[in-house]
């Protein structure tokens, strides 16, 4: 990639954050869906970050996340019913974000069913890769809030989330960027549930418009 | 054109394409061009908009990936869902409205700039289809009127009674009443006070033996001032004991001229409905119901000097 590409980009995400910050100040929805917003919602997940003794430090050009908390499944999302898919749902997401930051991809799959396309292509087996390869991402968080929840029999769930991802730099070595991704505009993705002693997600569609 | 020289030009193309190898093109054309990015973990768009079946056959750029063994099951997953099994599966829609879910504060939320609106601007609504063992199969925005996917026909959806925008509109949805401070007066340049009622209406309707109810949800409040002034707000506004005319408020307007003014609101209304007692699924489009007219008498002050104590 060349310096002026580089320029270019940086330019892009200095644009993006100045617009994002805009956003922030203004009172309408068009802000970023941040995570104050969510714990007005009842039912959100409170995540215990399990005690660390050395502190947590964000990724960096140097460097991917340190001493990241793995998200600890809320006893909500433990029920078989519309708010503990809802629970599960925000809590997959967080597993979601946890594999951004360590590439550790465990919890996810401990949540997902094998037959669920994107839970593998966009996530974990890329998590795999990245441990091989050695590549971390700086940005790339996803910031989500539940717009929907519904049993569609006595075991499956389908929870709907409204998400945007941060834009993200992608390093395989210290202060190089490998690559880049924008941010991802907002949209919603269904997360297809059942539920056998825990929630499972079996498919993630993602909302399709210009029908 | 006909088919016949459609199918010679695709034919010689092929031709071309598959003699580039033996000129030992560095660059194999019929290898999809993949973008080497796999190992980038999230669901930004960029990396679920992948091609992956088509990445698959190409080999990784990295060599510490050749033996990497992805995680998902290929042989249990058939590839285009349900479209293709033997069985004909039977489909079904829910639909619902974002903007209600929890009926929390949904007042930015008919505004949001993500979601573009219809051709008759009502916000889309979500429509999900399901088979008959209750799996997710898609998931869309949904317009009044919009047709099924065409890959989907009617006849494979189970008949259920739905209520569309039309029906929606034949019940006696009352209008929003509204009132100002001061009442039914005002003085030039001075901010009138306005609020409209909100009230959530519910009906009751009998279909083919099966008892429907219906809910209309006011989520907008389009004001006409009767001044040519005009206002779309998504709350309704609410009483103000101690307000003055000094008092500027998000639903209070200033008169610029003296006269008599008709004020009158348009509320929108969202609907609902749930069949013999089952969920509550969103009618698409909105329902637009007029209010009373309320008189407002615009006076003008005389400017004097007077003592200040």
């Amino acid at each position: 990639m060349g310096k002026y590409t580089v320029a270019m980009v940086a330019f892009a995400v200095v644009l993006l954050a100045s617009c994002s910050a805009a956003d922030s100040e203004s009172p309408d929805s068009s802000q970023p869906i941040t995570p104050s917003e969510q714990t007005e919602n009842s039912q959100t997940l409170t995540s215990t970050p399990s005690s660390t003794n050395q502190s947590y430090k964000p990724a960096t050009e140097l460097g991917p996340a340190e001493n990241v908390p793995v998200p600890q499944v809320p006893k909500a999302a433990k029920s078989d019913s519309a708010d503990g898919a809802t629970a599960f749902a925000l809590y997959y997401f967080s597993l979601i974000n946890y594999a951004v930051e360590t590439n550790d991809a465990e919890p996810l799959k401990q949540n997902s069913l094998r037959k669920c396309e994107i839970c593998g292509t966009a996530l974990i087996d890329p998590a795999g890769r990245a441990q091989i390869t050695g590549k971390w991402q700086v940005g790339g968080k996803h910031h989500y809030k539940v717009v929907d929840s519904y049993m569609s029999s006595k075991n499956k769930a389908t929870v709907s989330v409204r998400f945007d991802v941060d834009a993200a730099k992608f390093y395989l070595e210290p202060k190089k960027i490998d690559s880049t991704s924008d941010k991802s505009p907002s949209n919603v993705a269904a997360l297809g549930l059942e539920f056998d002693s825990g929630w499972k997600v079996y498919t993630v569609k993602f909302e399709e418009t210009g029908q | 054109m006909n088919t016949r020289s459609v199918y010679l030009v695709i034919t010689v193309g092929a031709l071309l394409f598959n003699s580039i190898p033996a000129y030992g093109n560095p660059a194999d054309p019929l290898k999809i061009a993949c973008d080497h990015n796999d190992d980038q973990v999230g669901l930004g768009k960029n990396h679920v908009d992948h091609l992956y079946d088509k990445c698959k056959s190409t080999e990784p750029d990295d060599n510490r990936l050749q033996n990497f063994e992805t995680w998902s099951d290929e042989d249990e997953q058939p590839r285009n869902n349900n479209d293709n099994v033997v069985r004909k599966p039977k489909y079904h829609i829910r639909d619902f409205d974002e903007c209600l879910f929890g009926n929390e504060n949904h007042s930015n939320c008919y505004v949001n700039p993500d979601v573009a609106p219809c051709p008759d601007g009502s916000l889309p609504l979500t429509r999900q289809i399901y088979t008959d063992d209750q799996l997710l199969v898609r998931q869309y925005r949904y317009c009044p009127g919009d047709p099924l996917p065409n890959d989907l026909p009617e006849d494979l959806f189970v008949e259920e009674i739905r209520i569309d925008l039309k029906k929606f509109r034949s019940f006696p949805i009352k209008g929003s009443e509204i009132q100002s401070a001061p009442n039914k007066f005002s003085l030039r340049n001075g901010h009138t006070h306005f609020w409209a009622s909100e009230n959530t209406q519910e009906f009751n309707s009998n279909l083919s033996g099966s008892n429907v109810r219906i809910k209309a949800i006011p989520i907008q409040w389009n004001w006409n001032y009767g001044d040519g002034a005009t206002r779309n707000l998504s709350f309704p506004g609410e009483a103000m004991p101690s307000h003055t005319l000094h008092d500027e408020t998000a639903t209070s307007h200033s008169y610029s001229e003296t006269g008599k003014f008709g004020v009158r609101v348009t509320t929108l209304y969202r609907g609902e409905f749930s069949v013999d007692g089952g969920p509550w699924q969103a009618i698409p489009g909105q329902a637009a119901v007029p209010s009373n007219t309320l008189p407002i008498d615009v006076w003008r002050t005389k400017k004097e000097l007077i003592a200040n104590d």
